[in-house]
């Protein structure tokens, strides 16, 4: 059978769930509005973009991890 | 008179063109259901687009910040989620559809469990939630044309004569057209959502922006915390997690999703999307800001649906009104398109083909998709004329649902041991789980304040493994149509990417 080596850098796809599950509970006890919006609209928008971030980083990553493979 | 044409136009002209471009002379069933796996980055991204931004997004989210506040935020993480175990599974799933050609989910579960039986059993699974689905895209279609046409308006009719256009553009047209009506839809939708949030606030004598959140703290101070304006309903912290969780595991099993991603060009067009498709959930900062100014302006609404259409129709004039509709019906229309298509496809190919005609040839099977379609948009038009339930409230329905095809999917994908008795036993528990405690209102005793929707997930998860354990292993035949492991498989991946 053929095994694939894993790919340690798959797991910073934790991160966008840390920010929009793992971390609720917390978020909802902060009181700050900053220009006066909710903290938690915020919050959630901001996750949008860490996780675009998160899987750009990792396709980078991925890019050269199998180039690497392949020769 | 102008909002009529302005918003006729935009429709018309939109499914009319979509079609002509995408023209082609007998046209097979791969291009039909799958576009014949050549979408690009570009096309694909919309097409999925047209596919997530629903009329839930527009309507559904608006009337969440207008009923409850905060809870509604949920949605908010749902693309982005989505992508990120999308990342990881599109992709599998790609190369697996395109390895043994199949068309939909149920293929899937047919060749995977050796059972095509199966297949066809989650083919119903998946059309019992994709009606649902489609009947609120009807629901929207219905308070976008009151507004546009005036209560006086009838509904039926107006809604018969929507279902023909969109009849009309998927039988002729395939998933292709939809990824370009796409283009006009997206598009449109962000100029609208963009000139309705800059405008909103002077239009609707509120001041700035900022002003709407300044009002809403003053006026309603819970609003922006869990669990938001109606503390008696239970949105917490706990609640909201476990919403996320449940629709996270549910976006890719809804079946236009799960075939749509077989309409990519290669998985790495799959990877390159997962980047970019999450941003334009960003727009959800317009649709919930309007939410809020709705529950500013047009307080005391009867029903949360019509927040952002009844702001609108309160402040505008007559010709952005024409804009606004024409744009909302294309966002009823487009994804309702798609959503036809699937439950078509599905129909004919994994219950016709796979239950009542084996050898039905692709042609035939064609065919019979395009009347499945048929059927499909009566019994949603029916559905939405009996209901006057919430936009979101059906689409939890719906995902609630679709949730529990998640536990046999993600496995089948990881685990050897995996059996068709352990998905049989696993759905059916979960089918169990969201309807009964309902019935006998027993939910908050079970699930405390989680969704009772993602309870289910678990214990069908659970289920799956232990019956999974007690049946007979599969064939290793069967095992590698999910887990990829012969070697070849991983050459073609690597070539794939290492460009």
């Amino acid at each position: 059978m053929h095994r694939r080596p894993i790919r340690f850098h798959w797991f910073l796809l934790i991160i966008p769930y840390a920010w929009d599950v793992l971390l609720i509970p917390w978020v909802n006890t902060i009181r700050f509005q900053p220009f006066g919006m909710p903290f938690l609209f915020l919050w959630m928008l901001c996750g949008i973009i860490v996780t675009s971030l998160t899987i750009a980083i990792i396709h980078q990553i991925d890019k050269r991890f199998f180039s690497q493979q392949s020769r | 008179m102008l909002r009529y044409v302005i918003a006729i136009i935009i429709v018309l002209g939109t499914m009319i063109g979509a079609w002509a471009i995408t023209r082609k002379k007998n046209i097979s069933l791969q291009d039909w259901a799958v576009s014949g796996r050549g979408l690009g980055v570009f096309l694909f991204w919309f097409l999925s687009a047209g596919e997530i931004f629903t009329i839930q997004a527009f309507l559904g989210t608006s009337g969440w910040a207008y009923a409850y506040g905060a809870p509604g935020f949920y949605t908010i993480s749902n693309v982005a989620l989505g992508y990120t175990l999308g990342y990881w599974l599109l992709p599998k799933i790609w190369r697996i559809g395109k390895r043994h050609s199949f068309l939909t989910q149920a293929d899937y579960y047919g060749k995977r469990f050796e059972a095509p039986w199966l297949g066809s059993l989650l083919a119903i699974v998946g059309i019992m939630a994709l009606i649902p689905y489609l009947q609120l895209q009807f629901t929207g279609l219905s308070l976008i044309l009151k507004l546009a046409f005036g209560a006086s308006v009838n509904t039926a009719l107006s809604l018969t004569l929507a279902g023909i256009i969109m009849l009309g553009f998927i039988i002729a047209a395939g998933l292709r057209s939809v990824a370009v009506a796409s283009i006009v839809k997206d598009v449109l939708m962000i100029v609208v959502l963009l000139a309705i949030v800059f405008t909103i606030a002077g239009a609707a004598h509120l001041g700035s922006i900022g002003a709407i959140f300044t009002r809403m703290n003053q006026s309603h101070p819970n609003y922006a915390w869990l669990p938001g304006l109606a503390p008696k309903l239970n949105y917490t912290p706990l609640w909201f997690i476990s919403t996320i969780l449940m629709t996270n595991l549910g976006f890719w099993l809804f079946p236009q999703s799960f075939q749509a991603t077989l309409a990519a060009r290669s998985d790495e067009t799959i990877r390159r999307n997962a980047i970019f498709q999450p941003l334009y959930a960003l727009a959800y900062l317009f649709t919930f800001t309007i939410g809020f100014a709705a529950l500013l302006v047009v307080p005391h609404l009867s029903n949360s649906n019509d927040a952002f259409l009844a702001l609108v129709g309160k402040v505008y004039p007559n010709w952005f009104i024409g804009v606004l509709a024409g744009t909302g019906i294309l966002i009823a229309l487009v994804p309702g398109s798609s959503l036809l298509l699937t439950v078509g496809t599905l129909f004919a190919n994994n219950i016709y083909r796979g239950v009542f005609q084996p050898r039905a040839s692709d042609r035939v099977v064609l065919l019979v998709s395009r009347l499945g379609v048929v059927g499909a948009t009566v019994i949603a038009i029916v559905m939405s004329l009996n209901s006057n339930q919430t936009i979101v409230g059906i689409f939890q329905v719906a995902y609630s649902a679709i949730s529990q095809l998640a536990p046999s999917l993600l496995l089948s994908l990881l685990w050897r041991r995996m059996t068709k008795w352990g998905v049989l036993a696993g759905v059916i528990v979960g089918l169990i789980g969201i309807t009964v405690p309902q019935a006998i209102a027993a939910e908050k005793v079970i699930a405390f304040t989680m969704n009772t929707g993602f309870v289910a997930v678990i214990l069908n998860a659970v289920v799956t493994v232990v019956v999974s354990l007690l049946t007979r292993a599969p064939s290793q035949e069967a095992i590698e149509v999910g887990l990829e492991t012969t070697p070849e498989v991983a050459l073609t991946l690597s070539a794939a990417v290492g460009d």
